[in-house]
């Protein structure tokens, strides 16, 4: 009876902690958006009908939605890339191999910083630009952060999410290699077939979870878009920063509603990836 | 792949410049002016950016102390609920264990910011906000799953044989885990540690939204400089949070390998 | 045909040397060591897969030496199946085919013909996570054979199969090779797989290779004394021969028709005939006792301590005569059957 019991007491604290501070967090904050401190005394989903049925919602949702797919697919392809470089500099040079590491330890906003760095109008690119002749006055230098389309953000995003994506894929490709490299060359697969034909095909699993941990993140993520964004559109993150310290209680259970329906998309999305990527592991074979 | 020695020699040049740039130019920054346009790099030497960072009004001190106290109070409480939960999940199975495992690392897919919004309230009736304890609570959060994980990872390939094998050598319980189990354990664990500190270094809008402000962390002091766009003040606080988050993470590490001197840890 | 020239490899630990090593077309050839001998790393060598930093490889006067692998058109079956997880059986035999750039249904059409050949029909579609050990190396068979290489290399397939399906796949790669001819290496640490299958064996040993000959050569005429103790012979005495006669600080054999001087003397247990003693004691022989008896597969096997030696001998059962340890015997000898390795001029 003790050993059925003892995994149980052995999770009881996490659990206990989780529950406590993250799913009652999350009741109180449905139980707030339903209305349970509005005037009313029955729970209601005005707040829900209010944030959606207003458009600027929807170009919060349609901006997030762009800037998490843009990053998420850009760093995805640029991860890949590097992964495969990577797997042939660890031998090669090691130092390299280190330093792509960096990024992985530096938070979004100290990349948000090199961005601004680099991409203002009277950043690095622009003088460079001017160096080359192309333009001669800051202002005729594209406005590439803290502009509408949210391409600071992506870019951000991008030099943060690649060194992932690449160090997710890593370990995976350095496998797929020690075991069936050999086999396919003395199948006569030169490097470029092989790549195509069995390193595709296996990393593609651990590259599209990797993909949707990527998107679920970007999507839900407020840093960045807050320091390098403007004031319309906003990222739904920031916009319901903005709701919930405006000091208006009703405009704080919007804030809560928004946050609930983005915890909502991402936890779709979570369980979306979990059933793909049990669906592509029985396919494709298992345990290899 | 496709291409020769000489391209691949380059590509790596390529990318080593493309990653130490930033750095170099956040360095450059710090420590000088005059950028002005059309200027690449800036021109004048001045260190008045680092001395108003030492010097005592710009909240430096507070800002690491409470990071600092807050990230590894965190990942402390962390860990002591972690080991047990991670050799729970590795070692058994039983009813239930999927939900279990969905709801331990569910702070990785439903961001936590959410969860504090909603708990706010609660913190408040608590008297827990504004406060460096209400924040460390908070950073448990984030912090814990990525500290779980790893662990998970090493107490999955821990074989049992190996403490049955003690066992049978006349090895206490204590025994069995300080010297068996802990060796193994140990790359996991500090991985996981080096993690959960990380992220809670990073953590900004929970510290915001719990702290009210009042509890200044490094990157609330340096969010303002980079929308200013102070670039000067921005590069320097970047170092500063870079050495920060470098050096704590390099003395973890040999403290506990230094710990670890006589003994080996078995590579994962 | 192979020719290996000086090959040469260092790693930290041993060096891979091998003056020359010529394989016969058709020819199915065993590379026999313990582990760490380097026969997989000379098997490695010969595919492509390591360079070597000296020497020349040769096959069908074409030089190989830094030749890539998949160019080599060179096949191998590997210790582990390695078939490729994502692929179904038919996919992952034509596999070879397809890099080839053949047409697909070119490609069906052999890829099936050979799946039949390694006996498993009916299992086009599966993957390769449903199949067994030994399926999986019978596809992997397939998949190296269907390329009709000009040469085939086999790294211990075996060795990581049951025993009993491990017969069943010796049978079968013997069968398939006497029906296609394919000029075969075949790399093992088991004796007698080597023995049982292969035209020629090449013994390796700390990274060189002893000797290269039929079965049947190895033992009437090992080339050292470290092939015959790597064969399992016991009675191997260093001595010298003066007069016809072998004298060793161990024993000494009168009659031994080799020229003098120093060298070591092989002596097989077919050479040996056991006696129970009787009062006369001819020229050949020795009066010894019975050290140890122990049973094998349709004998025994006794050694005799004669004089300051101990002499393994194999002495079929039989009904009617019993041994005990300790027992004095006669030990009858026929000199003709020992072998004579004298040591190397200086």
């Amino acid at each position: 009876m003790w050993q059925n019991s003892k995994p149980y007491l052995f999770l009881l604290p996490a659990i206990t902690m989780i529950f406590v501070l993250f799913v009652m967090g999350l009741g109180e904050g449905i139980s707030q958006s339903l209305g349970v401190y509005s005037s009313t005394d029955k729970l209601h989903f005005a707040y829900y009908v209010q944030l959606w049925s207003d458009p600027n919602t929807w170009s919060s949702l349609k901006f997030t939605f762009k800037i998490a797919f843009l990053s998420t697919l850009s760093s995805g392809i640029l991860g890949l890339i590097l992964s495969v470089v990577l797997l042939r500099t660890s031998d090669q040079t090691p130092l390299l191999f280190k330093t792509l590491q960096l990024p992985l330890l530096l938070p979004h906003f100290i990349g948000a910083y090199f961005i601004v760095l680099l991409c203002m109008q009277s950043g690095f690119l622009a003088r460079i630009a001017y160096l080359l002749g192309f333009i001669s006055d800051p202002s005729q230098f594209p406005i590439l952060v803290n502009d509408h389309w949210g391409l600071g953000i992506i870019l951000t995003y991008i030099w943060k999410e690649t060194p992932f994506i690449a160090w997710m894929l890593y370990p995976v490709l350095k496998r797929i290699q020690n075991t069936w490299w050999d086999a396919a060359r003395l199948s006569g697969a030169n490097r470029f077939q092989y790549m195509r034909e069995i390193v595709l095909p296996l990393v593609f699993p651990t590259w599209l979870t990797s993909c949707f941990i990527v998107f679920a993140f970007t999507f839900s993520a407020f840093e960045i878009p807050y320091l390098l964004g403007v004031s319309y559109p906003q990222a739904l993150p920031v916009l319901s920063y903005e709701l919930f310290t405006s000091g208006d209680w009703e405009k704080r259970s919007l804030a809560l509603a928004l946050s609930l329906s983005i915890a909502f998309i991402t936890g779709i999305l979570g369980f979306f990836t979990y059933i793909l990527g049990k669906r592509i592991r029985t396919q494709k074979g298992v345990g290899w | 792949m496709f291409k020769s020695h000489k391209s691949w020699a380059l590509l790596q040049l390529f990318l080593f410049i493309i990653i130490l740039f930033p750095f170099i130019m956040m360095l450059l920054f710090s420590f000088f002016t005059g950028w002005s346009w059309p200027h690449l790099f800036p021109q004048t030497l001045n260190v008045s950016a680092w001395s108003y960072l030492f010097s005592g009004n710009a909240g430096v001190q507070e800002a690491i102390t409470n990071s600092l106290v807050i990230a590894f109070s965190a990942t402390a409480v962390n860990l002591l609920l972690a080991l047990p939960a991670a050799h729970a999940l590795a070692q058994h199975t039983f009813a239930g264990k999927k939900i279990v495992e969905a709801l331990l690392f569910a702070p990785l897919i439903i961001p936590p910011f959410v969860a504090m919004m909603g708990l706010q309230i609660t913190l408040i009736q608590w008297n827990l906000t504004d406060t460096r304890l209400g924040v460390t609570i908070a950073h448990l959060v984030p912090t814990f799953p990525y500290l779980l994980r790893p662990l998970y990872t090493s107490f999955t390939t821990l074989a049992s044989e190996w403490n049955a094998q003690a066992r049978l050598l006349g090895a206490s319980r204590l025994q069995r885990f300080w010297y068996v189990s802990l060796p193994h354990l140990m790359p996991g664990i500090l991985a996981g540690v080096m993690l959960s500190l990380l992220v809670s270094f990073s953590q900004y809008l929970i510290t915001l939204l719990i702290g009210g402000g009042a509890i200044k962390t490094l990157p609330l002091i340096l969010f303002p400089y980079i929308t200013s766009g102070d670039l000067r003040m921005g590069a320097t606080f970047s170092i500063l949070f870079t050495a920060v988050t470098l050096s704590i993470l390099f003395i973890v590490e040999w403290c506990l390998k230094r710990f670890y001197k006589h003994r080996h840890t078995v590579p994962m | 045909m192979l020719h290996l020239t000086n090959i040469q490899k260092t790693y930290p630990h041993f060096h891979i040397h091998v003056p020359e090593l010529h394989v016969l077309k058709g020819e199915f050839l065993a590379l026999l060591g313990s582990s760490g001998s380097g026969k997989s790393t000379l098997l490695r060598i010969i595919a492509g897969l390591l360079t070597p930093e000296q020497g020349t490889l040769v096959l069908d006067h074409q030089t190989l030496t830094h030749i890539k692998p998949e160019k080599r058109d060179i096949a191998m079956a590997f210790q582990q199946p390695l078939l490729f997880p994502h692929l179904n059986v038919i996919e992952n035999i034509s596999f070879g085919l397809k890099m080839k750039r053949r047409k697909k249904k070119e490609r069906l059409q052999q890829a099936t013909s050979y799946l039949e050949l390694v006996g498993l029909e009916g299992y086009e579609t599966r993957m390769p996570h449903q199949l067994s050990g030994g399926e999986q190396q019978r596809v992997s068979l397939a998949r190296a054979m269907i390329m009709k290489p000009r040469l085939l290399l086999m790294d211990e397939p075996f060795s990581s199969v049951d025993p009993n399906i491990r017969s069943e796949l010796q049978e079968l790669t013997l069968r398939l090779h006497a029906e296609h001819h394919m000029t075969t290496i075949f790399v093992t640490h088991d004796h007698d797989e080597a023995f049982q299958m292969a035209d020629r064996i090449g013994i390796m040993q700390a990274g060189k290779l002893l000797q290269v000959d039929t079965a049947h050569q190895l033992y009437q005429a090992p080339l050292s004394v470290d092939v015959a103790r790597f064969l399992g012979q016991k009675n191997i005495w260093q001595g010298f021969i003066q007069a016809g006669k072998f004298i060793s600080d161990f024993i000494t054999f009168d009659r031994v028709e080799h020229p003098t001087g120093k060298g070591h003397l092989i002596a097989p247990p077919s050479g040996f005939q056991l006696l129970k003693p009787t009062n006369q004691k001819s020229e050949h022989e020795m009066e010894g006792t019975i050290a140890k008896i122990s049973v094998q597969k349709g004998s025994y096997r006794i050694l005799v301590r004669v004089h300051a030696a101990q002499i393994e001998t194999t002495v079929p059962f039989d009904p009617h005569i019993t041994w005990t340890p300790n027992e004095p015997v006669l030990l009858r000898y026929q000199a003709d059957h020992f072998t004579w390795l004298p040591d190397p001029l200086a």
